[in-house]
């Protein structure tokens, strides 16, 4: 580095050497300019090493502020916030941070702050913001500096996104003197707001269904409240057949059937309704201003929407129970306790046709499925009921063997129709899935408080000696009607055409095979008995 | 002789001379508009210290910043330190710098060469 800045003095060194030699010259001592000319020389060879001197501090010093600077700029640059600075002229200063050219998308060093604040067009504004940033350079003290500050904007969007200001007054030291400044100071906030909106709205709202929720409403109480509310009818709805669905089908569907409900209620609500997910299968509406009358206008809406709902297997049913409040004496809990018994009274009458209605839609589901047709089921109606007469069973047995003929493979419904209808044979693992519509079945009659039926759905594949699914029950601990079930469901499956059989056998081929697997698969007793009744059907026909 | 204090600004260094003491210390940033002016004073007070001067006396400078034209003057005051301690006084420099500072241990090496006043340069940890 010394050598660098020697270079830089090469003529001035050689000066002073021949000034030297000069000075060395024994003819020149005797000039009456000699002792002058040393004195200068002494001067020159001082300043030359002091200026060599200065050349490299100053270096150095400027490496040094270089560092400081870049450090400074890293800093800012990485802060995640827009720094900038400008003047009274209202001009951007040529240093800001790079978060700046981000959230304005282009370089702004020289621009009008009034330019990048305020959107183009907007007249009033920019007057309104020039005027409040003039005040600032104008107030004498910092602290009136500060209180002016406040006035300016604190916000501003610009391109959907959020940005929040912040002001600072400087005295800006410029090297000729002090100059005041503003800083600026921008945040990016667009995704805390985001995350405010988010943590705001499922505060408030049911994320499944995206309707209000308890919070909600308890929030929205006093405004309820008011005697301007009222008429004030509530509806407490609760949905039937929501447990059947999470248990046949699994609770993605369930969710689905809540989606679906939400949608229907929606659809048939005034805009001033307040809907809300109560609890895991109740909705509350709540009507201001609206009379009893009104009420169950929107109750009835709410019922043809369900029934016109493009359902699933498990059809839209729902139980609503309403209630008024038409004074401020009666509280609006009280309003609720009413709404929600006769909800519950309403179910309970309803129990029955509600589950009647939810059965026939799963049977129209599995008659769709194609695979058990309506034929099928009559066939084995008919060949339960005449082994009924043979086995002179009691009539609740007679029954149960009709019920179980209709709704023994309910729990197909269940399973996936590719697998169902597959051409050949099944893999292990589809072999599986098949043998769980047993247990699907089971649980359907259960939630429909078919309790019988159901045991009897679940063992309809047992066999006579116990190698059957899913519990391997043998024998009598088999319930009667899932035995003589199996044995006239074999026979039509054997003697029909079925997605993994073409070549149907016939009848006396079906009933060799039901006497070949007689103690094994079926009863004995109940094959023999079949086989009787056939014979002489045959010897009939 | 009295002390000289001279209380630090955003441009100029802290200043606190004590004969008594036999510590003179410059410490702070040099960047006053116009040096001489800043350094005049100085000057007066170390040639009218030095003249009468007896004990030894140890010359403190911590700079972190310094200017072209007050380095000149800081350059012209260490001469007069230098001639001092020629004709026999008592008198030596501490150098302060920021321990792994580079720039200012090049800057304090660049101040002490062709003197033969002692020269001490010493890192500050940080």
């Amino acid at each position: 580095m010394e050598g660098q800045q020697d270079n830089l003095f090469v003529a001035e060194k050689k000066a002073l050497e021949e000034a030297r030699a000069r000075l060395a010259r024994e003819a020149d001592k005797e000039n009456p300019l000699y002792s002058g000319f040393q004195e200068l020389i002494g001067h020159y060879e001082r300043l030359l090493r002091q200026s060599s001197k200065l050349l490299r501090i100053s270096d150095s010093q400027y490496r040094l502020l270089h560092k400081a600077r870049n450090d400074v700029r890293n800093l800012l640059d990485n802060a995640g916030q827009g720094f900038l600075t400008f003047g009274k002229d209202l001009v951007i200063g040529r240093e800001y941070s790079a978060e700046c050219e981000r959230i304005f998308g282009d370089r702004i060093s020289k621009r009008d702050i009034l330019d990048l604040l305020v959107a183009s067009g907007d007249k009033q504004r920019r007057r309104s913001l020039a005027r409040d940033l003039e005040m600032v350079f104008l107030a004498e003290t910092q602290e009136e500096k500060q209180k002016r500050l406040m006035y300016l904007p604190s916000t501003m969007e610009l391109d959907g996104r959020y940005i929040r200001l912040e002001y600072r007054s400087i005295e800006q030291n410029v090297g000729e003197g002090i100059w005041d400044v503003i800083m600026l100071v921008l945040t990016d906030v667009t995704e805390k707001r985001q995350t405010e909106e988010r943590i705001r709205y499922l505060s408030y709202h049911d994320s499944l269904t995206g309707l209000y929720n308890r919070t909600y409403i308890d929030s929205q109480m006093p405004y309820l409240d008011q005697e301007n509310q009222m008429p004030l009818s509530i509806i407490m709805g609760d949905v039937n057949g929501l447990k059947l669905t999470n248990d046949v089908f699994g609770h993605q569907e369930g969710d689905c059937l809540l989606q679906n409900f939400a949608k229907v209620i929606s659809g048939s609500v005034r805009e001033t309704d307040l809907i809300v997910r109560w609890g895991g299968d109740e909705f509350l509406v709540v009507l201001p201003r609206a009379d009893q009358r009104a009420a169950e206008a929107v109750c009835k809406r709410i019922y043809k929407a369900c029934l016109e709902f493009p359902a699933d297997a498990i059809p839209l049913s729902i139980a609503l129970g309403t209630a008024t409040r038409l004074s401020s004496e009666e509280s609006i809990q009280a309003v609720f306790k009413r709404a929600e018994d006769k909800m519950y009274s309403k179910k309970l009458i309803e129990k029955q046709a509600s589950r009647r209605y939810i059965v026939g839609g799963l049977e129209r589901a599995l008659a769709d499925r194609g695979d058990e047709n309506q034929d099928h089921i009559d066939r084995l109606r008919s060949m339960v009921l005449k082994l009924a007469d043979r086995l002179e069973v009691s009539e609740e047995e007679r029954q149960e063997l009709e019920m179980l003929a209709s709704f023994h493979d309910i729990g197909k419904v269940g399973i996936s129709a590719s697998i169902l209808n597959k051409p050949g044979s099944l893999s292990p693992e589809e072999i599986e899935i098949v043998h769980r519509h047993s247990e699907i079945g089971y649980r359907m009659a259960q939630s429909i408080g078919e309790f019988r039926l159901a045991n009897a759905i679940l063992a309809h594949h047992e066999h006579w000696n116990g190698a059957g699914y899913p519990r391997g029950l043998k024998g009598e601990h088999i319930p009667f009607s899932a035995r003589v079930l199996t044995v006239a469901d074999a026979f039509d499956a054997m003697t029909h055409i079925r997605p993994y059989r073409s070549c149907p056998l016939s009848p006396s081929a079906a009933l060799r095979e039901l006497q070949r697997y007689k103690g094994t698969q079926f009863e004995p007793r109940i094959v023999d008995i079949f086989i009787e009744i056939n014979q002489s059907d045959s010897v009939e026909r | 002789m009295d002390r000289l204090i001279i209380e630090a600004t955003k441009l100029t260094p802290y200043v606190e001379f004590d004969p008594q003491l036999g510590i003179c210390k410059l410490v702070g940033q040099f960047l006053p508009e116009n040096a001489m002016h800043f350094f005049e004073p100085l000057f007066a007070w170390v040639q009218q210290f030095l003249r009468d001067l007896q004990k030894e006396t140890i010359f403190q400078f911590t700079i972190q910043y310094i200017n072209t034209s007050s380095s000149k003057c800081m350059m012209d005051l260490i001469d007069i330190l230098d001639e001092a301690y020629c004709n026999g006084q008592k008198v030596s420099v501490q150098w302060y710098y920021d321990e792994g500072d580079e720039s200012l241990f090049k800057c304090a090496e660049e101040f002490c060469q062709d003197i033969k006043l002692p020269f001490e340069i010493i890192a500050l940890k940080r």
